[in-house]
């Protein structure tokens, strides 16, 4: 059977993700197993984008000609066994959180956006909310299967090949050995999906995760998981200020209650939700947020009973006391329909801004909504709101943040109102990342670079640690062919 | 105004199965809730205490688990709750569970039943309007929200149905069934919740009401379940291609034909 068929206009939507780039391509196959994948390869000459679900925010399932490689058929539970489940790449996260629910588990990464496919997940080293806790999906993946471009196939656990200083062998399942040198550049210490990732002595599973399809297919994978805690609880604190909701940030991490996440609304959130209740039928079921407030932080625990729950809540308690909050207008979820009830409050922003968005697209069909990804460490927390607050006044542009406060991580999204506006936020978001580089974050701590975001890339990276990722890229794929334009600009589409 | 809600733990309702040897509820390992359209009832009651004042008993018959699901009421603002629990109420149907209800709500003082519009897992919508036969007090349906008139013998209920929203003068007491009202229920306040751990639900056995014993549990359950099956999923499909007209004609042939029952 051909694997490979010619592009037609009826898979239009397979050009395009949910960055709203659009591309082009001239074949495309639906593979179905590893084996399918590994002859594809290497049946065809043509440059080759990997396609997931298509979730991603940066453009790297977009293909630029060539064949697409798309894995959506691939979506088989292989095993589930003694805490590890066994899956093919194009598994959607619903489903296998719906599948690992009816056995007591979770995979604890959690990223927001469930219709993801493991494969896309591993490929931009998905991070969720309860990555403060457990952190983002690399340390979970613990054996993948990788299809090189020449079509070999590796099969690589975790724990089993490490580089031995800089040097490293990979071995294919035939046998073929690919030696050499791994770079030396220093990774940023903070929650990151920007670039290859390297360390001396590193196992080299990690070398793929977040290698966002650049070095080879991901095809199966094995992942660790846990038994879903007994208890899980979640609070909405209400702020007067931002700096009050910060505190609480603070004084919650250095607490001992190690929360599973923490979350950000700002004021801007908090009135774009409150308005849309008002005016939009289609937010009726947001609860009512109470008067008076202007930041909110969402908090989520896990405990393994209910003495335990009960002791954080009550801790939790005293801290927005002591930070200037008020436990009277605070919100608890314990029940599952509390939970559906605050998911949906936690939803809408984002919700709120792509509509926006589509409403003035219509007038200016250029914008698009700009959205961060940016992290710094710990002790910067109260410096990057900072510089995101006086910057954005002073420009006079639309935004809200929101986001893994925890990890300061917040996703500053600028909903501009014109295309002069657009430019305005575009210049603003390359001065930040230029200023967090400095302060040691990172330009994308959980999207990945894609297409989207080379240029922001070139600011944390030195041009020779650049050259040193596409070095490796040649290592692995000399004919450079997969994922072509995603992560630096190499081969055609430099 | 004094509110008795009545409120069941259900299984999370998407994770029922059954067992396909048994046809019994696989009801190991799942989890309970408070079944939804109860919160709603308990919100609408909720509502109405914050707005005009009320006391709200809550009272649930079940097993001596579902403890901990009913001491949620608390924290949303519940005055009290119950828990009518022992073996000899167990394997009831909706008469059964209706009546021995109705005698524990006899014991308390009331002015306002409010009960989900049904359970998600018996489905019934049964249980409502018996109690109110049985209390002899009038009773409606599919209630949404209700306003308080100048009379305390009255109050407005808004009864919403798939076409219309009918506002009906209600004599109190009644038992209403309440659908979702015009938003999701409120959330409990962490307050509230770290105030009213220590809070009792009161627990009632049969040795506390005066019952008939022929009315009540398995014996006293006219209803017998002759079988429970999952429906059979048939997949079959039939693609109609063509002009909107020609497919138009082709569907109501095959409709006619029984072709798409197949």
């Amino acid at each position: 059977m051909d694997l490979i068929t010619i592009f037609s206009d009826k898979e239009n939507d397979l050009l395009k993700d949910e960055s709203r780039m659009s591309g082009y391509a001239q074949s495309i196959s639906f593979p179905r197993s590893t084996e399918d994948v590994s002859q594809i390869l290497k049946s065809t000459d043509q440059k080759v984008t990997i396609q997931g679900n298509r979730t991603g925010l940066a453009g790297g399932a977009v293909p630029y000609g060539g064949h697409i490689l798309n894995i959506t058929r691939m979506t088989k539970i292989l095993s589930l066994e003694d805490n590890i489940v066994h899956c093919q790449a194009g598994l959607l996260l619903s489903d296998l959180t719906k599948h690992l629910k009816e056995f007591g588990l979770f995979l604890p990464p959690d990223p927001t956006e469930k219709s993801a496919c493991l494969g896309g997940m591993a490929a931009c080293n998905a991070s969720g909310a309860r990555t403060l806790r457990y952190g983002p999906i690399r340390p979970w993946i613990i054996g993948l299967t990788v299809v090189m471009s020449d079509g070999e196939i590796i099969e690589i656990n975790r724990g089993e090949q490490f580089a031995s200083g800089y040097d490293f062998t990979l071995i294919t399942k035939s046998g073929k050995k690919i030696s050499s040198s791994l770079p030396k550049y220093e990774m940023p210490n903070v929650k990151n999906a920007a670039g290859l990732y390297i360390h001396k002595d590193m196992d080299l599973i990690d070398l793929f995760i977040g290698s966002e399809g650049t070095l080879g297919v991901i095809t199966e994978l094995k992942l660790k998981l846990l038994s879903l805690p007994r208890r899980i609880a979640a609070v909405t604190s209400f702020f007067a200020t931002e700096k009050s909701a910060l505190d609480f940030v603070d004084s919650t991490r250095k607490s001992n209650i190690n929360p599973a996440a923490l979350e950000y609304f700002d004021e801007n959130s908090l009135e774009m939700l409150r308005t849309e209740r008002q005016n939009n039928p289609s937010f009726i079921d947001l609860q009512e947020l109470p008067e008076n407030y202007y930041s909110a932080v969402y908090i989520e625990i896990h405990a393994s009973s209910k003495q335990e729950q009960d002791k954080m809540l009550s801790k939790i308690s005293d801290l927005i006391v002591d930070c200037g909050g008020n436990s009277s207008h605070t919100w608890l979820a314990i029940t599952p329909s509390d939970f559906d009830n605050l998911q949906y409050f936690r939803h809408a922003t984002p919700e709120i801004v792509n509509l926006t968005i589509d409403r003035r697209r219509k007038e200016y069909p250029g914008l698009t909504k700009l959205g961060t990804d940016m992290a710094v460490p710990d002790n910067k927390l109260y410096d990057v709101m900072n510089l995101y607050r006086t910057d954005l006044e002073k420009a006079n542009l639309e935004y809200v943040i929101f986001g893994h406060i925890g990890d300061n991580h917040v996703h500053v999204n600028i909903i501009p109102r014109n295309d002069a506006e657009y430019e305005l936020g575009k210049a603003l978001y390359l001065d930040w990342s230029r200023q967090i580089v400095s302060w040691g974050g990172t330009v994308s701590a959980e999207h990945g670079i894609g297409k989207f975001k080379i240029n922001f890339l070139k600011m944390m990276y030195s041009e020779d640690d650049l050259n040193e990722m596409i070095r490796v890229k040649k290592l692995l794929d000399s004919k450079l062919r997969l994922n072509i334009g995603n992560l630096f600009e190499v081969g055609e589409a430099k | 105004m004094k509110i008795v809600v009545c409120i069941k733990a259900v299984p999370a309702s998407t994770e029922v199965r059954l067992n396909p040897e048994t046809n019994t509820l696989i009801r190991s390992g799942i989890e309970n809730i408070i079944n939804p359209f109860d919160n709603y009832a308990l919100d609408l009651a909720l509502r109405i205490k914050e707005k005009h004042g009320a006391h709200i008993t809550v009272i649930s018959m079940g097993i001596p688990d579902a403890k901990d699901i009913i001491h949620h009421v608390y924290s949303l603002g519940a005055d009290k709750a119950i828990l009518l629990t022992d073996r000899l109420l167990a394997g009831a149907d909706t008469l059964a569970t209706s009546y021995s209800l109705a005698s524990a709500i006899k014991t308390l003082e009331y002015d306002l039943i409010l009960c989900g519009k049904q359970s998600t897992d018996g489905d019934t919508a049964q249980v409502g309007p018996e109690m109110a036969e049985i209390l002899d007090i009038p009773h409606l349906t599919y209630i949404s929200k209700i306003k308080m008139t100048e009379d305390p013998q009255y109050i407005i209920s808004h009864r919403r149905t798939t076409e219309k929203t009918q506002f009906i003068y209600t004599r109190l007491p009644a038992v209403l069934t309440v659908v979702k009202g015009d938003t999701l229920p409120q959330l409990p306040t962490l307050k509230s919740y770290l105030n009213t751990l220590n809070n009792e639900v009161e627990i009632l056995t049969t040795k506390n009401l005066e019952l008939d014993d022929e009315r009540i549990g398995l014996s006293g359950s006219p209803t017998q379940v002759v079988k429970v099956f999952t429906p059979k999923v048939h997949k079959d499909k039939t693609i109609i291609e063509g002009t909107a007209s020609e497919k138009a004609s082709q569907l109501i042939k095959l409709l006619n034909l029984g072709g798409l029952q197949k």
